[in-house]
């Protein structure tokens, strides 16, 4: 009996072994999380809602594609579906250089919105993050922010706020490093 | 750490945001495939700082509709090529077609006849009217004075003076009139009636045809669905057989390259053997066994290693007299009967070790160790 419990190598096994119940498992393992982030992204519930569908669809597809090699099954699932995001983001903004596309917050108070499966973010964590972020200088949390929610390239980043390409390299790194930083603290410290 | 590491070692970062040109993204995925430990720790805990950045959206739940939609398309699994071939069959088309032209001739025709028929109606309301008319014009002129030099009565009905009678041969001509109109009349109801007669058989002709089409529809659905099954089920075999062979294919390169690393480090002329115990209630009876050797590479066996949580992994760390003091040698790819294996290729990270611990950690590793101390075995003094 498979459950959204189970192992994910485990049930990427029998995804490529074409059980479409596995991956039903993972998607209400991983969909709240996906749909959050691709959410907040696009901020368009119904493409959000069909580039969540695309994400797993491309696991379905090609499950080959993902290997333990490339990290945790939840941290690859949500580089496709941010890339995904982003792309759909930039064909959107070319579009909209001609006709007026409504978009922004349709999230209305709905039970269907209410709905859904699959755990939200620990919400320890996501303080822990926020705090981080709070802490950051504000260029460097703009930065951050502007990289991974927007997907600006380090040359838009660089053109928007004026300052050389390396600075704004520099201020990517460490704010990751700093969410790096506090990840480690974050679990239990243990000194060997 | 070679040159390559320390080139890359502040990109990972930008390398796990995917900010990076094409080029340097290839390089740097290229390096990561080659089995460099350390840089995949770095890039690991750049991506772990990226999924938990990924917190920071509020959080929203999808609608059911999603999974619905996603179990459907999935299910069905078909590929455009067959899709399109199948709009093609023939016959089935060309049948619904037929139906479909039926259906449009029958209800032209029957428009026509509708109209005819509302036509024949009228000419059937005004040859009554005009028969009533005449009807009274008679009865009036019957009852009237002989004498025509008289103006007529008040409440007389005013007819058409083409047709006002004044004398009994007038009476008789009306009512020949009268008989004539009450035939056009009968022959025009019995046209309606007949025209209706039609109209009713259209109707029915136009329901079975819709019958026929409905059925034909489901037939061509039908056919459509078994195609695609038969399809779908074909290319799942074939798509299974595939991802097998390529599973196998990798699995037997793999073990090709483990024996050569394996062979690599059992020639080593510096082999030295590391026991490792279990210093923690946690660990239970574990033990292993590590071979190591800064030109080799170290082979770490581990035996009877408690089953984790989903959550956690095993995870080696080489301890040494150099900085970084504490090292990852990577994470311990554990089996169900719980006997575990960790190959490390030979690197400068190797060099100056004094001993080898285990912990379990968050799946997926960590950068520094901060999970417990299971596992612990020193290397021999005289080793060092």
């Amino acid at each position: 009996m498979l459950s959204p419990g189970q192992d994910d190598s485990f049930l990427l096994a029998r995804v490529q072994e074409r059980d479409a119940d596995a991956l039903l498992m993972l998607y209400r393992k991983y969909s709240t999380r996906i749909f959050s982030l691709l959410y907040r992204i696009v901020e368009n519930r119904s493409a959000a809602e069909e580039l969540l569908q695309d994400t797993f669809q491309r696991l379905w597809d090609r499950p080959e594609m993902y290997c333990a090699g490339k990290g945790p099954l939840l941290s690859w699932l949500l580089t496709v579906a941010r890339n995904l995001a982003l792309d759909y983001k930039r064909k959107e903004s070319r579009r909209a250089s001609h006709i007026v596309i409504p978009t922004g917050d349709d999230e209305g108070l709905t039970l269907e919105n209410l709905a859904g499966t699959g755990p939200a973010a620990d919400p320890d964590l996501s303080r822990t993050i926020r705090q981080v972020m709070d802490s950051l200088p504000p260029a460097q949390k703009t930065a951050l922010e502007l990289a991974y929610f927007e997907g600006l390239t380090h040359q838009e980043l660089a053109e928007r706020t004026g300052e050389s390409l390396g600075t704004v390299k520099t201020r990517i790194r460490l704010g990751i490093n700093k969410l790096r930083d506090a990840l480690l603290h974050y679990g239990k410290v243990f000194m060997l | 750490m070679n040159l390559t590491c320390r080139y890359l070692q502040d990109d990972w970062e930008l390398y796990a945001l995917g900010g990076l040109e094409r080029e340097a993204q290839e390089s740097m995925f290229a390096h990561l495939e080659s089995g460099c430990n350390e840089c995949r720790q770095r890039y690991f805990a750049a991506q772990a700082a990226l999924t938990a950045m990924s917190t920071l959206a509020p959080n929203r739940r999808p609608s059911p509709n999603v999974e619905r939609k996603l179990m459907r398309a999935i299910q069905s699994d078909r590929t455009p090529a067959t899709y399109g071939w199948s709009l093609w069959r023939p016959f089935p088309w060309v049948g619904a077609v037929a139906c479909l032209l039926l259906v449009l001739w029958f209800a032209r025709d029957h428009n026509r006849l509708q109209l005819e028929l509302a036509e024949s109606r009228e000419n059937v309301m005004l040859a009554q009217q005009h028969a009533k008319a005449l009807q009274e014009q008679l009865v009036a002129n019957l009852n009237a004075p002989q004498d025509s030099g008289k103006p007529p009565a008040a409440n007389t009905v005013a007819v058409p003076p083409v047709i006002a009678p004044s004398s009994t041969a007038d009476a008789a001509r009306l009512k020949a009139e009268l008989a004539q109109t009450r035939e056009q009349a009968q022959a025009a109801e019995a046209a309606a009636a007949a025209l209706q007669r039609q109209v009713a058989q259209l109707q029915a002709d136009l329901a079975s045809a819709a019958n026929r089409t409905a059925t034909l529809e489901k037939e061509l659905q039908s056919a459509e669905n078994q195609v695609a099954h038969a399809d779908s089920e074909k290319s799942r075999a074939l798509a299974a057989a595939l991802a097998k062979s390529q599973s196998d294919v990798q699995r037997l390169s793999a073990a090709a390259n483990d024996t050569a690393k394996l062979q690599q480090l059992l020639q080593s002329a510096s082999l030295e053997q590391i026991s490792l115990r279990s210093v923690n209630s946690q660990g239970g009876h574990a033990t292993a066994r590590a071979l190591y050797s800064p030109q080799g590479g170290l082979l770490l066996l581990a035996d009877s290693l408690p089953k984790l949580p989903d959550q956690k992994c095993y995870q080696l760390w080489l301890i040494r007299k150099a900085s970084p003091a504490i090292l990852s040698a990577g994470l311990i790819n554990l089996q169900d009967d719980g006997k575990g294996m960790l190959y490390a290729p030979p690197s400068a990270d190797l060099e100056e070790v004094t001993a080898l611990a285990i912990t379990d950690e968050p799946a997926g590793g960590s950068v520094s160790a901060r999970g417990q101390k299971l596992l612990f075995g020193a290397r021999s003094r005289l080793a060092r």
